[in-house]
């Protein structure tokens, strides 16, 4: 899934400050299930808005919506009404979701709440960790299902670097070396011959080093 | 000071657990809007930033020892419950000291009138909310 983070408060109501009637649009996808965007966190940052409106004496209206997937045209035009009529819309969803809301609706300004962080998979409750980059060349197949390009700091292809230390990746904190991993994982698969072949430099063009990137699917097209 | 605008979330066991049928009436404490929860950990941040949007001065949440909560975990949830409402209630611009967490023995009904003129003792210094009553 989309990992993001809330942004600070204090820098929303600096991107809210010129605007007095303010709609808060959540999605109901990734980012709420990562508890940043969802209804709820939808209506804890309007409460917080308003609460701060009422201590400064400012009269704001903010009213609040979830759209249940934030990136896909239908999920908006459904509700595409409701959106309308404000001096601006606050998305809480990544970045897709906030660029979607932006080309929908082009005559009202559009702004961020969250910061979108990575593609994650959830840990355990509360706990969220990056695992992949979509580098568009998928190499889980060779490393036993653990990703060097995003869990080895140094995405690197041809066994560990020299900073690992009992396991853990030398940029600190409890982060584990992925090469520990991917190691520890093919021997237990009796697979460990997957590493005897040299791994040519990647082509990163499919990456977002070649620009921004497009999907089309002929066969799916109406 | 007696003015103040309270809003208490409590927990029904921490309330009325341990006592029989007719031992009880409905918990009441003058000046004090008493919200009946089924567990503290049903208590979530939003229901306490809403209370002090509806002019609360002062959110109160009466809690069990975790050691005691008929539901296993709910009480454990509520003290970072109350940590995150604090940060969320200071980045509005809000005192965090009027959000006021109490694990009370149970069962509580019978000590109320003590237990909230402790907390309107121990908060008075805050007086009325900068948000104003305005929905009150």
């Amino acid at each position: 899934m989309i990992v993001g983070e809330r942004k600070p408060f204090g820098e929303i109501q600096g991107l809210l400050g010129r605007y007095d009637n303010i709609l808060l649009v959540g999605c109901g996808t990734c980012v709420k299930v990562c508890f940043t965007g969802g209804d709820k966190e939808v209506a804890v940052l309007a409460s917080q808005l308003r609460l701060a409106a009422a201590k400064g004496k400012k009269k704001k209206t903010i009213s609040e919506m979830t759209i249940e997937r934030q990136c896909e045209i239908e999920f908006v035009d459904e509700v595409a009404g409701k959106l309308t009529g404000n001096d601006v819309i606050m998305s809480m969803a990544c970045g897709a979701g906030v660029q979607m809301l932006a080309e929908r609706f082009p005559d009202t300004p559009v702004l961020p709440a969250v910061n979108t962080t990575f593609l994650g998979l959830l840990q355990k409750q509360g706990h969220f960790v990056e695992n992949c980059q979509g580098c568009g060349t998928c190499v889980l197949g060779t490393f036993g299902g653990i990703c060097p390009v995003s869990r080895c700091a140094k995405s690197l292809f041809n066994g560990p670097c020299g900073g690992s230390q009992n396991g853990k990746c030398e940029i600190g904190g409890d982060t584990p070396c992925a090469w520990q991993q991917i190691i520890d994982r093919l021997a237990k698969l009796k697979q460990l011959d997957n590493l005897k072949a040299h791994v040519p430099p990647k082509n990163w063009s499919t990456a977002r080093h070649g620009g921004p990137r497009k999907l089309i699917r002929e066969d799916n097209i109406l | 000071m007696g003015n103040l605008n309270i809003t208490a979330l409590c927990c029904s066991s921490a309330l009325y657990e341990g006592l029989k049928p007719g031992e009880y009436s409905r918990a009441y404490v003058e000046g004090v809007q008493i919200i009946e929860t089924p567990c503290s950990g049903k208590v979530d941040p939003i229901y306490l930033l809403k209370a002090f949007e509806k002019g609360a001065d002062l959110v109160v949440v009466l809690a069990c020892d975790q050691r005691l909560c008929t539901t296993l975990e709910g009480s454990k949830r509520i003290h970072k419950r109350i940590e995150r409402t604090k940060l969320l209630l200071a980045e509005a611009g809000l005192e965090p000291e009027r959000l006021v967490l109490r694990i009370v023995r149970r069962p509580a009904l019978k000590s109320l009138d003590i237990l909230f003129a402790g907390i309107k003792e121990a908060t008075k210094e805050l007086g009325p909310s900068p948000v104003g009553r305005n929905d009150r």
